[in-house]
């Protein structure tokens, strides 16, 4: 939940009324986090989270499904077959037989399936999905990234996913936010921002990945971005946070913190390099 | 150089590793998990072999019998010729100088109450390679800066460094004893993506520098296929493809191998292809003691996949395939098509 209380949702094109997350108490949340349709959040360590998304105690039926699809007012008869019609539509084999088993007696791409069942069960208008795939393997994760597109045309919602993996977006996304170290560096529409990174910590990412789809002869170093993601605790003065592994970074670039500005049009950046 | 050509740095013959599980209440069967099941393969003076698979494949257990950090069930390890798998105590410690693994995870597989310096010199102590501690101090130092740390480093605890950081430091350690062949067990999966290609380029510049052999175990296709010389397949305890990796890249043969590499998302929006979406998830390794491992979630299985016994069969020179249909090698020795030529057993039952 704690993760939950940072997150402001103001003026949101999507629609919903303008929560404010941050000045919610974390008891009232599920309530008004169904009343905004904010479906629960998608961790993405099922291993180290199950516990708070999935009740290792409980089979998969109805007090799970009470619980966290925010059907409480369901009856027990009723949130049974909610919860196998839920499974059925994330593609889980054989629901009624399933309904009844444990978290620990699936698989890491079932339980994700579950995670995933239990955030559309309340008809959420937007889910987040915090790295849904990365603890998965690469078959696995491609029946989930199919899954998560699937649904989300099916039920028209907004996805925010939260991911590490360059491959992840373009197989999902439509549009892509950069964060370095807690700043928004760059935005644009996913085709623009592989095409043409403009912000010099995202040429670096671009670069710096080995890519399978390229001839492996003619990369044989991969290309660097030197020193680390620096430490946000303390004093943190006014720079631009990447100068100081930026390679295009002179002396003024540490005096002050760049804005977010449109370069192109719909594509913006946060870099002095566009002043 | 000429007898690296003879005899491979390292051969792999049948390797099996079980475990025996917790027998379920009342019953008196111990069900085996058979995590190797019949894996062979050689490794050449200075290449890299990347070994992948999905989790639970084998890939990390095959790595660690290697080192006989695990004993195996059966088989044999011969690394120069000589059986590692016979080998006494002090034999064995000798050879460890010539065998090192680095770790998946730089946090827990660096002792917290240690300096830097007494990480990297351990080694050193272990096997009598420093004369006093001048010696060793300054070998530290030379260790510390081969892995781009400095002399101001070694005073300091692992929990001060990055994880970029602290991998760098657990390679020093590796590289301490001057070993021939390292064995990186999923060496920057838990890395960031912009840390991951600093570890990645040091390990390049390393094995060019000391001539390394490296055993590259790990699950991410992109990073294997630009470190491997030779990349091998496994799905559950046994190795699926072997090939040289442009090679396995751009021709997979393996109806597995096809769609491991299909799942790999490309970033690149313009890149369109077709996806080969397995149905099902990796089947459990403790059934199944016969047929084709790959069976019940292949979509090119035939009837007697099921039964039959695969067997890694050259479809080129240098590349290994253990599939049926794929191959038209059957098990049993029988082709479909003729010309089996000399066909490798995946292992013998």
């Amino acid at each position: 939940m704690d993760k939950f209380t940072t997150l402001t949702v103001t003026a949101c094109p999507l629609g919903l009324s303008n929560v404010d997350t941050d000045r919610i108490l974390p008891a009232r949340f599920l309530k008004v986090k169904r009343a905004a349709g904010l479906g629960p959040y998608l961790f993405h360590d099922l291993r180290r989270t199950e516990n708070g998304q999935l009740d290792q105690a409980f089979p998969l039926n109805q007090p799970q499904w009470r619980k966290l699809s925010g059907f409480a007012i369901l009856g027990g008869i009723k949130a049974m077959n909610r919860a196998i019609e839920m499974l059925g539509i994330v593609h889980i084999p054989s629901p009624e037989r399933r309904v009844h088993e444990y978290p620990h007696q699936l698989s890491g791409g079932m339980r994700q399936r579950v995670v995933i069942a239990m955030a559309l069960a309340c008809n959420p208008k937007l889910v987040i999905a915090d790295e849904p795939t990365t603890a998965l393997d690469v078959t696995i994760q491609a029946q989930i990234l199919e899954l998560l597109n699937e649904l989300k045309s099916k039920f028209g919602m907004a996805v925010l996913l939260i991911t590490h993996d360059l491959g992840v977006i373009t197989e999902t996304a439509q549009r892509v936010i950069v964060m370095y170290a807690a700043n928004v560096i760059e935005e644009a529409p996913v085709e623009a921002l592989f095409a043409e990174p403009l912000h010099p910590y995202t040429q670096g990412l671009l670069r710096s990945i080995p890519r399978i789809d390229r001839d492996a002869g003619k990369q044989r170093r991969l290309t660097q971005i030197p020193g680390t993601v620096p430490a946000l605790h303390g004093d943190l003065r006014a720079c631009c946070r990447f100068a100081p592994r930026c390679g295009f970074a002179k002396p003024r670039h540490f005096e002050s913190t760049p804005l977010l500005k449109e370069v192109r049009p719909g594509h913006k950046a946060a870099c002095f390099l566009y002043d | 150089m000429t007898e690296a050509r003879t005899q491979p740095l390292l051969q792999v013959r049948n390797l099996k590793k079980y475990f025996a599980m917790r027998s379920a209440m009342f019953s008196r069967e111990r069900p085996t998990v058979r995590a190797v099941d019949g894996v062979s393969f050689d490794l050449e003076q200075g290449e890299t072999l990347g070994l992948v698979g999905e989790s639970g494949c084998g890939k990390s257990t095959t790595g660690r019998t290697i080192l006989r950090l695990e004993e195996p069930t059966s088989g044999e390890v011969l690394f120069e010729g000589r059986d590692i798998m016979r080998l006494g105590r002090h034999h064995m410690r000798v050879l460890r100088r010539q065998v090192q693994i680095v770790f998946q995870d730089p946090y827990s597989s660096l002792d917290p109450r240690k300096t830097v310096a007494s990480i990297v010199a351990e080694p050193l102590i272990v096997h009598g390679l420093a004369q006093n501690k001048s010696e060793r101090e300054d070998r530290v130092v030379e260790l510390l800066e081969t892995v781009g740390l400095s002399r101001g480093h070694m005073r300091r605890y692992p929990h001060e460094f990055s994880g970029g950081q602290r991998q760098r430091i657990g390679i020093a350690r590796a590289l301490a004893v001057r070993p021939k062949l390292i064995v990186c067990d999923e060496p920057v999966s838990a890395l960031d993506v912009s840390v991951q290609a600093q570890v990645i380029n040091l390990l390049q510049d390393l094995q060019e520098k000391f001539g390394l052999t490296y055993l590259f175990i790990a699950h991410d296709l992109s990073v294997v296929e630009h470190i491997s010389t030779r990349v091998a397949v496994m799905y559950l305890g046994r190795i699926m493809e072997i090939a040289p990796a442009d090679e396995l890249y751009a021709r997979p043969t393996h109806p597995y191998s096809q769609a491991l590499l299909s799942a790999v998302p490309i970033p690149d929006p313009k890149a369109k292809r077709e996806r080969i979406i397995l149905k099902g998830d990796v089947a459990s390794a403790v059934a199944e003691p016969q047929g084709c491992r790959f069976y019940h979630r292949c979509p090119f299985r035939e009837p007697s996949c099921a039964t039959n016994e695969q067997v890694l069969t050259p479809v080129s020179p240098g590349h290994l395939v253990a599939c049926q249909v794929r191959t038209g090698v059957h098990g049993d020795g029988t082709t479909a098509a003729g010309g089996a030529g000399a066909s490798v057993p995946a292992g013998d039952r």
